[in-house]
């Protein structure tokens, strides 16, 4: 028997060690790397197995197990033997190969191949529970099999996944077993002797890949083309990295129609004269008569959370591409939003920075609207919902349902802080739950049994805050009665659904709220920070937020304009879109119009819904505490334009699933879609225009293959109006890197830099090929600009082009005719370097997410890890927490001096160690504890801010918390030993009349450990120490 | 796209076999048989070769000697990943190309005996046999014989319609390999 194999092919590892497992002597004949073996095959498949003379098995998989049946080693009537081989086959290789060529070939690990690798081996690792073979009976061909598959990404080299024992115990227990036989390790000696997984790149790049899976959108196509002759319509070099293999197949799928050659032949020739004319935009904008009049509702952020990139990618930003693109159409759009600036949280962020509610509202206003700003979102209007156009409309609206008998009364128990004198929110209490007594349950939700509570059923119940016993009161409140509501909404709803643009998760979740029953809604609450509720008896007591919110979309307008009912009461003419996150659906799809619908005014309600999915950080959850992932300002100071980030954001804009925000990915995009294709082939063509033509278009004759490239255009563009329409916005951003890519291929396909070096005639098909570039690339710009504004303005300049072709129109005109000159080109986008990348990774990594329960126990003790805090350091939240600490260590020092209540002073001190550790934590430091001395650092830390310096102090660290309550008995007995040890040295060195200094720093060390000791007893260090010294002098 | 949970019924009432209970693993994308001893063969090919060995007298199905027992499940192999998997004009005419070459000295895959690999490539092929021109199949003479062969054994064909093929050569200097 042959084994025919080229150097270094990681699947001979398989057949090596199988024929040795058996005792077979196989011949190996060595073949080069494109050698065709199998005379029947297309393609250089190696290794291959030849049985016969002649006769060969090119499947790996089969050939292992042919070879362990030879002694019987691999059962051949083993259905789990044959899993496992149709596994590797069907499942493993098309995503590993293509990934190790991509890694150890090319050097460009692709992020995605990998992820699906992992999701692979997570499978593998659940199925090797409690086994150290895939069968019962041994090692067979399965074993062997996957092992050789897997070896490239588990022994050292390019491709290896980092963890991956840990991350996969039982695939490592395995692993190790099937290296054990000695067959084994006499294969990776022949075939790898001792290097690392790096020899195979040659391998790699040479042999065939496996095919993909299809994927929905490549349908087998009608015709088969058996004569290689016939005119593929893509000429040229294939893309070598394509971001979607999909599209390839479309573009080359359906033959061009005679039809649609003429259509798009006319439409070329009539030139931009047939182009709609640009509308011009006033403010304020208002609907008009025989316009499509649409008015388009981005969430409002909620005021004092700075948005991360999954904020801005959930709402603002998908309302502004759409309302871009409307303005391209010609519609006539009002783009709105604004910060939602009652409830609870602002309040509590009010009393703990010390300000006022406006005050904190003020300020944070105007770091949500520079981050929008700096990401060129484009809103008619931003605005607050703290103005008296929301107080007026929120109270008129309420008068409206009162009076149609809307409203009702009812009383709800509701736990009272006596001691900081307000009502609890539900997350401002904490105790043991009723139903499985876990004491750390809040006011909500039990986070160990996971069931849904009410903070008046918590046992044993305590104020967050202050943590005083809550009293349980009854305080009356107004419901919306949306039952009475459902059938005007139901009606709304059907036809909203048939002739709106709901995404599917908006339908589903707004269908199964309905289902489920509604119930009446509390709209009321008992705060002091909100719109002021008008009804007699209930004047104390503020609307609730999620009534209150979407009321704030008809204020801001109000406040934009007086004319704002001409947008909210006139159904007939406008058009409403909301942009929001799927938890907001609810709220926008029932509650709201439910209010709307009950104040019987004739309002506008919701038509078109748009709800994205979840956007998480490099697989885990954007976290504010733990400094992980970007947010607001971090992304202006990555140095990274704005654009490139909104190209990536709404390249996976999470449509119909969450989504995932990836550096690696980030770098890929940027570097293969923007540079590589649409930078580089507007780049190329401008280029050429400006070099070889003066910077003239020239005349376009165009070929037939022009015109097909035409009709190709025309499709991408209608396409893209399509997908546009409905909303995918996604899908639309395809079609722009389709259309990009379609030119990259007509200028390799004509190759006008070999033309202008020849004849005459050979020149004006240059200057034709280049220039009709020219225009797609207008195309191009003006298609962008919803997605990349300033990039497109750019194109446009360095086009020189008129400002009239910024219409979206589903014919491709000739904007740029003959004689036009352009203007300097230069490059559109900068490489980003994978070092870079690596950075960004690291700053934005933030601590590492702890499991799930200890997430909320964690948090509650201050938000330590153990590991190594790298979160940006963000100054402003550093100053605050400073002064907080030292307003803190005042108020304990003050309470200790009064010699009050000792419960009091240990809430305070609780709050003071709590704010030093957030301070730490901010600072970025290392939460890892130093062997004692923590109370040290910790009081040294509280005095220097108090002494006005205000910077971190550079050794110190956060306590860790479970050792750091004050009065922790084993602390307490710690130092009390420390003490009298250090207090016994320094009356030995005292009676010995040792050197001055050197007593004098035992001494001060005493007196530290003293301080310390009181800490931890709970008393004032300074009396302390002063009562210390003296004792000390005493002695 | 072949159904594959049809054709592994169709290949269970071949073989006079009870499907019992097939599902479909959506994650994995493959069909899975529930079975007693739960060893649950999971993948088309897996199960389609469950069915056979419980069959009583299909066993031959599989291969008689080692060398078509693994020259079978090379061909099933085949099926899934390259016939599944031509989506793109040129893999189509690739795999073509090569069944072509292959069976030029066949009447069946393994050579004189129909087993499980002629049966897995007939369905995984039909409809491409089906969308190609007369002058294509007479390109690829023999994969076209072949199939004509198989689909003619009612049995197997069962309630699936006949792809048409002309008996006499129609074209002139059609290049058959």
């Amino acid at each position: 028997m042959k084994l025919h194999t080229n150097p270094w092919n990681f699947n001979s590892l398989k057949l090596l060690a199988a024929a040795e497992l058996s005792g077979i002597k196989l011949e190996v004949v060595e073949r080069k790397h494109d050698d065709k073996v199998v005379p029947y095959l297309t393609r250089n498949t190696l290794p291959v197995l030849e049985v016969f003379p002649n006769k060969f098995l090119f499947s790996v998989g089969a050939a292992t197990r042919y070879l362990l049946n030879q002694q019987s080693l691999s059962p051949e009537d083993d259905s789990t033997v044959d899993r496992w081989l149709e596994w590797d086959s069907n499942q493993l290789q098309p995503s590993l190969v293509p990934y190790l060529v991509s890694v150890i070939g090319q050097n460009k690990p692709d992020a995605f191949l990998l992820s699906q690798i992992q999701t692979l081996l997570k499978l593998l690792n659940t199925e090797l529970k409690g086994r150290q073979t895939l069968t019962k009976t041994g090692i067979t061909a399965g074993d062997i099999t996957l092992w050789g598959s897997l070896y490239p990404i588990f022994k050292p080299g390019k491709a290896s996944i980092k963890g991956w024992e840990g991350l996969y115990p039982n695939i490592k227990a395995w692993f190790c077993r099937v290296e054990e036989e000695p067959a084994v390790q006499k294969s990776i000696s022949v075939v790898v002797g001792g290097k690392d997984t790096g020899v195979f790149k040659d391998s790699l790049l040479a042999q065939p890949v496996p095919l993909s899976p299809p994927t929905p959108s490549s349908l087998k196509p009608d015709k088969v083309v058996a004569d290689s002759n016939k005119k593929q319509q893509s000429k040229g070099k294939p893309e070598k990295m394509e971001a979607d293999p999909a599209e390839s197949q479309i573009l080359a799928a359906r033959p061009v129609t005679p039809e649609e050659l003429a259509a798009a032949v006319k439409a070329w020739n009539s030139g931009k004269g047939s182009s709609p004319k640009v509308r011009e935009r006033v403010h304020p904008v208002l609907p008009k008569d025989g316009e499509r009049n649409i008015m388009i509702t981005s969430a409002l952020p909620y005021v004092n959370n700075v948005p991360h990139l999954g904020n801005i990618i959930g709402c603002v930003l998908s309302a502004d591409v759409y309302s871009r693109y409307c303005r391209l159409r010609n519609y006539n759009v009002f783009y709105l939003c604004g910060t939602d600036e009652y409830g609870t949280a602002t309040e509590t962020k009010a009393i703990e920075e010390g300000l006022t509610p406006q005050q904190i509202c003020d300020k944070y206003n105007k770091i949500h609207s520079d981050i929008y700003e700096w990401f060129n979102i484009d809103f008619d209007y931003f605005g607050r919902t703290t103005t008296t156009q929301q107080t007026k409309i929120a109270q008129d609206i309420f008068w409206k349902l009162y009076n149609q008998g809307h409203i009702l009364k009812d009383s709800m128990e509701q736990l009272q802080c006596v001691k900081c004198n307000r009502f609890l929110a539900d997350r401002f209490v904490e105790g043991t739950c009723p139903l499985c007594n876990f004491d750390d349950a809040r006011g909500d939700q039990c986070d160990a049994c996971g069931k849904l509570i009410n903070a008046t059923e918590l046992k044993s119940p305590k104020c967050k805050l202050c943590k005083s016993t809550p009293i349980v009161k009854t305080s009356d409140h107004l419901f919306l009665d949306l039952p009475k509501m459902e059938p005007f909404l139901q009606k709304h709803l059907d036809s909203a659904y048939s002739t709106g643009t709901w995404s599917n998760n908006a339908k589903n979740i707004t269908n199964s709220w309905i289902r489920d029953g509604l119930k009446p809604r509390c709209i009321s609450r008992d705060l002091k920070w909100g719109t002021q509720v008008p009804l007699e008896g209930y004047t104390d007591k503020v609307f609730y937020v999620w009534f209150d919110a979407p009321i704030g979309y008809i204020s801001i307008t109000a406040n934009y304009t007086d004319q704002w009912e001409k947008w909210w009461k006139n159904p007939k003419q406008v058009e409403m879109y909301n942009f929001l996150g799927k938890d907001n659906v609810p709220f926008h799809s029932v509650i709201f119009p439910c209010t709307l619908l009950g104040a019987d005014d004739n309002y506008t309600i919701v038509n078109h819904m748009v709800a994205t999915e979840y956007l998480n950080y490099e697989d885990g959850k954007f976290s504010k505490s733990r400094g992980t992932g970007v947010f607001g300002n971090n992304a202006r100071d990555t140095g990274i334009p704005a654009d490139i980030y909104r190209f990536y954001l709404l390249y996976v804009r999470p449509e119909t699933q969450d989504s995932s925000f990836s550096w690696d990915d980030f770098l890929l995009k940027n570097n293969s879609e923007l540079l590589n294709n649409l930078g580089n082939f507007i780049n190329r063509a401008l280029m050429f225009v400006s070099n070889n033509f003066d910077g003239t278009i020239q005349e376009m004759i165009l070929t037939d293959d022009d015109n097909q490239l035409l009709v190709q255009v025309t499709r991408e563009l209608r396409t893209y109006i399509e997908n546009m329409e409905q909303a995918k916005i996604r899908d639309s951003i395809r079609n722009i890197l389709s259309i990009s890519r379609l030119g990259n291929q007509f200028m390799q396909a004509n190759q006008p830099w070999v033309l202008v070096k020849g004849s005459d005639a050979d020149k004006k098909r240059a200057g034709s090929v280049v220039s009709l570039a020219a225009n797609i690339s207008t195309l191009l710009s003006v298609l962008l600009q919803p997605y990349m504004p300033a990039t497109s303005e750019t194109i446009q300049k360095q086009l020189n082009c008129p400002k009239e072709a910024n219409v979206v129109h589903p014919e491709f005109l000739c904007h740029l005719p003959p004689g036009h000159k352009i203007g300097q080109p230069s490059p559109l986008f900068e490489k980003i370097a994978a070092s870079k990348m690596d950075d960004l990774k690291k700053k934005f990594a933030g601590e590492p997410a702890p499991e799930k329960k200890e997430t909320k126990s964690s948090k509650r003790t201050g938000g330590d890890a153990a590991a190594a805090a790298s979160g940006p350091c963000d100054p402003v939240e550093v100053a605050r927490l400073t002064d907080e600490v030292a307003k803190q260590g005042l108020v304990v020092r003050d309470l200790k001096t009064k010699k009050a209540d000792k419960s009091e002073i240990d809430a305070q001190v609780a709050k003071l160690l709590d704010l030093k550790k957030r301070l730490a934590l901010a600072q970025g430091q290392n939460s890892v504890p130093a062997a004692g001395g923590n109370k040290k650092k910790d009081k040294k830390s509280a005095k220097q801010p108090a002494s006005g310096q205000g910077s971190a102090p550079p050794a110190s660290v956060a306590p860790p918390a479970s050792s750091n309550a004050p009065g922790s008995s084993a602390e307490v007995d710690r130092l009390t030993e420390e003490v009298s040890k250090q207090g016994i040295m320094v009356r030995d060195l005292k009676s010995k009349k040792a050197e001055k200094s050197q007593i004098d720093g035992e001494v001060a060390k005493l007196l530290d450990l003293k301080k310390q000791l009181a800490l931890a007893q709970g008393q004032d260090p300074n009396a302390a120490v002063g009562g210390g010294k003296k004792k000390g002098k005493k002695k | 796209m072949v159904d594959t949970c049809d054709e592994l019924s169709r290949l269970a009432t071949y073989l006079g076999v009870s499907c019992g209970k097939m599902s479909f693993d959506g994650k994995e994308k493959v069909p899975v048989l529930k079975v007693q001893n739960n060893s649950n063969p999971k993948g088309l090919v897996t199960v389609a070769k469950y069915l056979t060995r419980s069959s009583q007298n299909a066993k031959n199905l599989l291969g008689a000697t080692p060398e078509e027992k693994a020259a079978v499940d090379q061909w099933l192999e085949y099926r899934i990943t390259r016939i599944d998997r031509s989506a793109q004009d040129k893999d189509v005419t690739n795999t073509l190309k090569e069944l072509n070459h292959y069976l030029a000295d066949k009447v069946y895959i393994m050579g004189s005996c129909l087993t499980l690999a002629d049966i897995l490539l007939y369905n995984g092929l039909i409809e491409i046999m089906g969308g190609l021109t007369f002058y294509e199949k007479e390109t690829f003479m023999n994969l076209s014989r072949w199939f004509d062969n198989i689909q003619h054994q009612p049995a197997l064909r069962q309630s699936l319609g006949l792809v048409s093929f002309q008996r006499n050569q129609l074209y002139k200097g059609v290049k058959v390999h």
